[in-house]
């Protein structure tokens, strides 16, 4: 099962999204928390990421101005 | 000033020194909870916080082990520092399914390099053995508080890994349509100990039944408690809910008890949890509901100590 996000809308209804649905700003987050699973996501994506998480892995696996 | 029989200094909210104003309402002062914040009582508040809870420079000044209470500030080098020993592997196994041969210290470096976006300076970071928290918000957020408030709930329930909690601008956490489907307070990585709170709770939803908003939507006892507590207790229903292999269990305890739940409650099998969970906390294993009680003896839940 893959790893959600459970948004606590207290006012209306809950919303579970999985993780790998979220942007690039709302990754960084969990990954700034120190969940690696998001930053693996960022670091995975296939386009272009701007941003700290994505690049560390894609600028030096791929070479700086590929990732 | 007033001194209390520990010996520990308290100063009336609107002085400098003030903390929160805990002895405000006593004295016919203002307090800090419930009046507009000024930016300078922000500031206030902030400093004296951060004169009051010690200081980690560096990871190897971080007690190993949780301690109630005994929170330590990290300074933004040594969170930075952290950051660096937790991502390292993460992204050295990434960039190395492109580039096998890349050296340890060249990822490393770029890892720090990283670590400056990611761990921004103002942000708040404090350690309890294992535990962090992280305030990033420009809200007057009372830390003290948060920490505290935390700990009632590592105490009697602890996370089933290092908790990894932040606070951030309620503007992070909008949606398009919030007007329709509601604000989010709070978010949880399903499996995990990683939440985040909005800051609006702080000080919007800090005096007891402002989260009591829908009748009926949620549990009793958000009537008699603050909103933080409320969303947090409730976060925190997810981060102890049983792991995958037991979503039969938590689907057989929804279909049995779901209905005396609240509004929310009534939802999904995960919010049904966590709102007994916050109920049964909140009232300390007292709360009459059937679907409350339920839960508790399922799922073994033990009757918080907190005094309060």
């Amino acid at each position: 099962m893959a790893t959600e996000v459970t948004r606590d809308r207290f006012d209306g209804t809950a919303e579970t999204v999985p993780l790998s649905s979220l942007d690039d700003e709302q990754l960084r987050w969990w990954a700034s928390l120190g969940s690696t699973e998001a930053l693996g996501l960022l670091a995975a994506r296939p386009r272009p990421v701007t941003g700290w998480a994505a690049q560390a892995a894609g600028r030096m696996g791929r070479g700086r101005g590929q990732a | 000033m007033i001194v209390d029989r520990q010996g520990d200094r308290h100063w009336p909210a609107g002085t400098p020194d003030s903390k929160g104003g805990q002895y405000a309402s006593k004295l016919g002062l203002p307090t800090g909870f419930t009046d507009a914040p000024s930016s300078a009582w922000a500031e206030a508040v902030a400093r004296s916080i951060a004169r009051r809870i010690p200081v980690a420079e560096t990871l190897d000044d971080v007690e190993p082990e949780y301690r109630p209470g005994r929170w330590q500030r990290l300074t933004t080098a040594a969170r930075r520092q952290m950051y660096v020993q937790e991502m390292f592997p993460t992204i050295a196994r990434m960039a190395r399914k492109y580039q096998p041969d890349l050296a340890d210290e060249d990822i490393r470096a770029q890892v720090h390099a990283d670590s400056y976006e990611a761990v921004p300076e103002g942000a708040g970071f404090y350690m309890n053995g294992p535990h962090l928290v992280t305030v990033r918000s420009s809200r007057p957020v009372d830390h003290r508080l948060l920490l505290a408030e935390v700990d009632r709930l590592v105490v009697d329930y602890p996370p089933p890994d290092a908790l990894r909690m932040g606070v951030r601008e309620a503007a992070f956490f909008a949606r398009p349509d919030d007007d329709v489907n509601g604000v989010t307070y709070g978010e949880t990585v399903t499996g995990t100990a990683t939440l985040g709170l909005s800051d609006s709770l702080f000080p919007d939803h800090l005096h007891a039944g402002s989260f009591d908003t829908k009748p009926g939507h949620k549990m009793p006892s958000v009537a008699d408690v603050t909103g933080l507590r409320y969303v947090l207790t409730h976060e925190w229903g997810h981060v102890v809910t049983p792991k995958q292999t037991e979503q039969a269990a938590l689907r057989a305890a929804f279909e049995v008890y779901g209905e005396f739940l609240s509004g929310y409650g009534q939802t999904s099998a995960a919010e049904a949890y966590a709102e007994a969970f916050a109920e049964w906390v909140l009232t300390r294993g007292q709360s009459s509901n059937a679907g409350v009680q339920g839960y508790a003896k399922r799922f073994g839940w033990k009757v918080p100590t907190h005094g309060d």
